[in-house]
C-alpha cells in the first residue's frame, strides 16, 4: 500500500512539475466527496441496525493538457479517514494526431467493458455499483493497467465507436477491508495480458432523444497456477430523453455473461466451465432542475459459481443545490443474498464538488 | 479499354469538380456565429452548429454524432469566455488535428469581467466576465473580422470573396445599427428585470436599464427570499417588462408579474430563437420591435 501511496504522490508531483516548467497553465484540480448516512438490518453483521456515518470516498482529480496533441488525467481515491491513498485512475491520452482518427490512452484506468463501468460513482444517481460488477470485478469496477486505441467513425447518420485494450491481466479486482484500504492478493504468478473490446453506436432517436448501443468482450487468466481463464461478454444501452434543462429521462442496462475454468475437485480433470450471468437496469427521471428520482433492479451469479445468486432493488432520489457542486441523494435497497437472507438498506449521500466542474459526456 | 477510360475520365472529372467545389466545412458552438459565418462565407463554406437555438448556450451535453460533425471541419468558431466549455469535450472527441479554432471573443471588450478574485459563492458561469456579447451588434462587426480572418487564412484563394463579404456585412450592419438606434430610442432608459443576465451587451448598444435578474447569480435558481426582493425592487422601481430567455422556466416570471405591473415576455438571444429569426439582422429587428411593441401595450 505504502508503494501505491508514494506512486501516487509521485505521479502527481510529475504531472504539476511538467505542466508548471513548460508554461504557467496549471492543470484543473478537483476535489470531490462523498460522505454516507446509512442504516440496515442485515441480521448477524455488527452494524446491525445501528446508524453509520462513513466518508465513503474523497477523490482528488488533477487535469490538463501536456500538448497541444497529449492530455493526463489522475484520480486519487481515498475511501475512509483511516484508509490510504489509491489510484482511482492515472493515464495519459494522446487526443489527436494519431492516424486513422485514433487516440490512444495508457495508464491504469477504468475500462470501457459496458457503459457504468468507465463512471465514477458519483455520477451514478444510484449510488451504489452494481452487484455484478462487485462480484465479477470487486469494489472499484474493471480498472487495470492497460494500453487503448480507439476511433469514432460515421455509420449514416450515427457514430460508430471502436476501442480494444491490452491488460496488464489484473481482472480479478480489487477489494476493499473494513478501513476502505484495498486488499491486494498475493499473486503467486503473473497472469497473461487480457485483452478487452467495445464497440457501441450512438445515434440520435429524436432531436432530444439519444441512444447509445455497446457489446463488450474481455479475455483474460484469472488462475495463472492453473491455467484458468475467462471470458466475459456484455450488452448495454442507454436511452435519455431531454428536452430542455428542467425534464429528463434516463434508461440504463447490462447484461453479462462470464465464462470461465474454475477448480473442480470432483472432476477427474481437477476443473470444470461454468456460465455465470449478471445484469443491471435503472430508471432515471429528472422532474425538475435540480431533483430527480428512479428505479432500479440489480442481479448476479457468482463469478465462480452460477448457484450463487443475488438480487437487489430499489428507489433513488436525488437533490443538487447547484448541479454537482452539493448534492443529495437518498437510496432504499433491498438485498436477497446468497443463503436467501433479505435485508433492507437506507443511505443518505452527501456529495460535494470543489473546483472546475466540467460539463457532461452523454 | 473503352470501359476502362470512361472509369478514368469519370474518376478525374469527379476529382476536378471536387477540388473546385470543396467547401470550407466551418462548425460553431451557437447559431449567432453561424449567422455571421454564413454572412461571410456565403457560398463557399458550409455551416453548422451545435447549440439548439432554443436551448441554454451555457449547458451543452457533448454527444458522438457531434464530434463525428467536428471530425469533418475546417474550422471551429467558439464563443470563448467560458461560455462553451463543453465544446472542448466536442472537439478532443473529434480527434481532428487540422482544425483551427477560433475564439471569437478575443477582440471584444468585455463587460463585467471580474476585478477581485473569482469565487464560486457568486456562481461560475460568468467567471470570465459576461460571455453574451453578440447581442451588441457592433461587436458583431468584431466577430465578423474575426471569421473572415480565419476563412482567409484556410482558404487563402478566396481572399479577395471574404474581404468583399466582409466589407458588404459591415456596410450593411452599420446602417442598420444607425436604423436600430432611432428604433429604439423609445427604450431609452426603460428599466428591465431578465432571468439571466445575458443582456449587457444588447442594453449597453440600446441605453436600456436592466436592474434585476429572476436568477441570484448566474446559472443559479431563483430562491424564494431572492423572488421576494425581486417583487420590491419591481415595484418600487415600477419595472414593466420581464425578459425571459425562451429556455428557462415560465413560472416563477409569471409569479413575479402577477404580483407586480409588469408582463413576461419572451426574449430569444440567438438567431433561430423565435419564428422569423433567420439571420443575425432578424435577431435586432425582432427583439427591438418585440421591447417597442410591449412598451406600447404596456403605456395603454
Ligand atoms: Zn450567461
Amino acid at each position: 500500500m505504502l508503494k501505491i501511496q508514494s506512486l501516487a504522490v509521485i505521479i502527481s508531483l510529475i504531472i504539476c512539475t511538467i505542466t508548471y516548467s513548460q508554461t504557467t497553465v496549471n492543470p484543473d484540480i478537483s476535489v470531490i466527496g462523498d460522505m454516507r448516512v446509512s442504516i440496515h438490518d442485515q441480521k448477524g453483521t455488527d452494524d446491525y441496525s445501528k446508524l453509520d456515518l462513513a466518508l465513503h470516498e474523497i477523490e482528488i482529480a488533477a487535469n490538463g493538457y501536456l500538448n497541444p496533441f497529449t492530455r493526463a488525467d489522475v484520480f486519487l481515491a481515498i475511501h475512509g479517514p483511516e484508509a490510504s491513498i489509491e489510484i482511482e485512475e492515472a493515464y495519459m491520452t494522446i487526443v489527436r494526431g494519431l492516424p486513422l482518427g485514433l487516440q490512444m490512452k495508457a495508464g491504469q484506468y477504468l475500462l470501457d467493458f459496458g457503459k457504468i463501468n468507465t463512471q465514477h460513482p458519483h455520477q451514478w444517481s444510484w449510488i451504489e455499483r452494481p452487484l455484478v460488477y462487485q462480484v465479477m470485478f470487486g469494489n472499484d469496477g474493471l480498472r487495470d493497467v492497460s494500453l487503448n486505441f480507439s476511433g469514432q467513425y460515421p455509420l449514416g447518420k450515427s457514430a460508430l465507436n471502436l476501442s480494444a485494450n491490452l491488460m496488464r491481466g489484473h481482472i480479478g479486482g480489487h477489494h476493499h477491508n473494513d478501513e476502505g484500504n484495498e486488499v491486494v492478493e498475493e499473486e503467486e504468478a503473473r497472469p497473461d495480458l487480457g485483452i478487452c473490446m467495445r464497440s457501441s453506436i450512438f445515434t440520435m432517436l429524436s432531436k432530444f432523444t439519444a441512444f447509445d448501443f455497446g457489446i463488450s468482450t474481455l479475455r483474460g487468466e484469472v488462475d495463472p497456477n492453473e491455467n484458468h481463464y475467462a471470458t466475459m461478454t456484455a450488452i448495454d444501452f442507454k436511452l435519455k430523453w431531454r428536452p430542455d434543462s428542467y425534464r429528463s429521462l434516463t434508461f440504463i442496462g447490462e447484461a453479462l455473461q462470464n465464462r470461465r475454468t474454475v477448480d473442480d475437485e470432483d472432476s477427474p480433470s481437477g476443473s470444470k466451465d461454468i456460465t455465470s450471468y449478471g445484469g443491471f437496469f435503472a430508471m432515471d427521471y429528472q422532474f425538475r432542475k435540480r431533483w430527480d428520482s428512479g428505479v432500479f433492479v440489480d442481479y448476479t451469479q457468482g463469478v465462480n459459481d452460477s448457484d450463487e445468486n443475488q438480487t437487489g432493488y430499489g428507489i433513488f432520489a436525488g437533490f443538487a443545490l447547484v448541479e454537482e457542486t452539493t448534492r443529495f441523494g437518498l437510496l432504499l435497497r433491498r438485498d436477497d443474498n446468497l443463503e436467501n437472507v433479505q435485508w433492507n438498506t437506507a443511505l443518505l449521500q452527501i456529495l460535494w464538488s470543489l473546483g472546475p466542474h466540467k460539463p457532461h459526456k452523454f | 479499354m473503352k470501359l476502362y477510360r470512361i472509369i478514368v475520365a469519370g474518376l478525374i472529372s469527379c476529382l476536378i469538380t471536387t477540388s473546385i467545389i470543396a467547401k470550407l466545412k466551418v462548425v460553431s458552438s451557437t447559431s449567432d456565429l453561424a449567422a455571421i459565418a454564413r454572412e461571410i462565407g456565403v457560398d463557399l463554406v458550409e455551416v453548422d452548429y451545435i447549440c439548439p437555438p432554443e436551448g441554454n448556450p451555457h449547458f451543452v451535453e457533448a454527444v458522438p454524432t457531434q464530434m463525428i460533425a467536428v471530425s469533418r471541419a475546417d474550422i471551429y468558431l467558439k464563443i470563448g469566455m467560458e461560455l462553451d466549455q463543453w465544446a472542448d469535450n466536442i472537439i478532443d472527441g473529434s480527434r481532428n488535428r487540422h482544425l483551427k479554432i477560433v475564439d471569437c471573443s478575443q477582440g471584444i471588450d468585455r463587460l463585467e469581467v471580474p476585478t477581485t478574485k473569482v469565487n464560486a459563492s457568486l456562481g461560475d458561469i460568468h467567471a470570465q466576465g459576461n460571455p453574451h456579447y453578440w447581442l451588441n451588434p457592433a461587436n458583431g462587426i468584431i466577430i465578423a473580422r474575426d471569421i473572415a480572418d480565419a476563412f482567409s487564412q484556410a482558404d487563402a484563394q478566396n481572399y479577395n470573396y471574404y474581404q468583399e463579404n466582409l466589407n458588404n456585412f459591415e456596410e450593411k450592419l452599420r446602417s442598420k445599427i444607425e436604423e436600430w438606434k432611432i428604433e429604439a430610442a423609445s427604450l431609452k432608459g426603460i428599466k428591465i428585470v431578465t432571468y439571466h443576465n445575458s443582456w449587457p451587451y444588447f442594453a449597453s448598444a440600446f441605453s436600456l436599464d436592466v436592474v434585476g435578474f429572476i436568477e441570484p447569480f448566474p446559472g443559479i435558481e431563483p430562491t424564494p427570499s431572492h423572488i421576494a426582493n425581486l417583487i420590491e425592487m419591481i415595484k418600487e422601481m415600477d419595472v414593466r417588462i420581464i425578459g425571459k430567455e425562451p429556455y428557462f422556466e415560465g413560472r416563477t416570471p409569471r409569479l413575479i408579474a402577477s404580483a407586480t405591473k409588469a408582463a413576461v415576455i419572451d426574449l430569444p438571444p440567438s438567431v433561430g430563437g423565435a419564428k422569423g429569426i433567420e439571420t443575425y439582422f432578424d435577431l435586432f429587428d425582432f427583439l427591438i420591435s418585440k421591447l417597442n411593441n410591449n412598451l406600447k401595450a404596456s403605456e395603454l
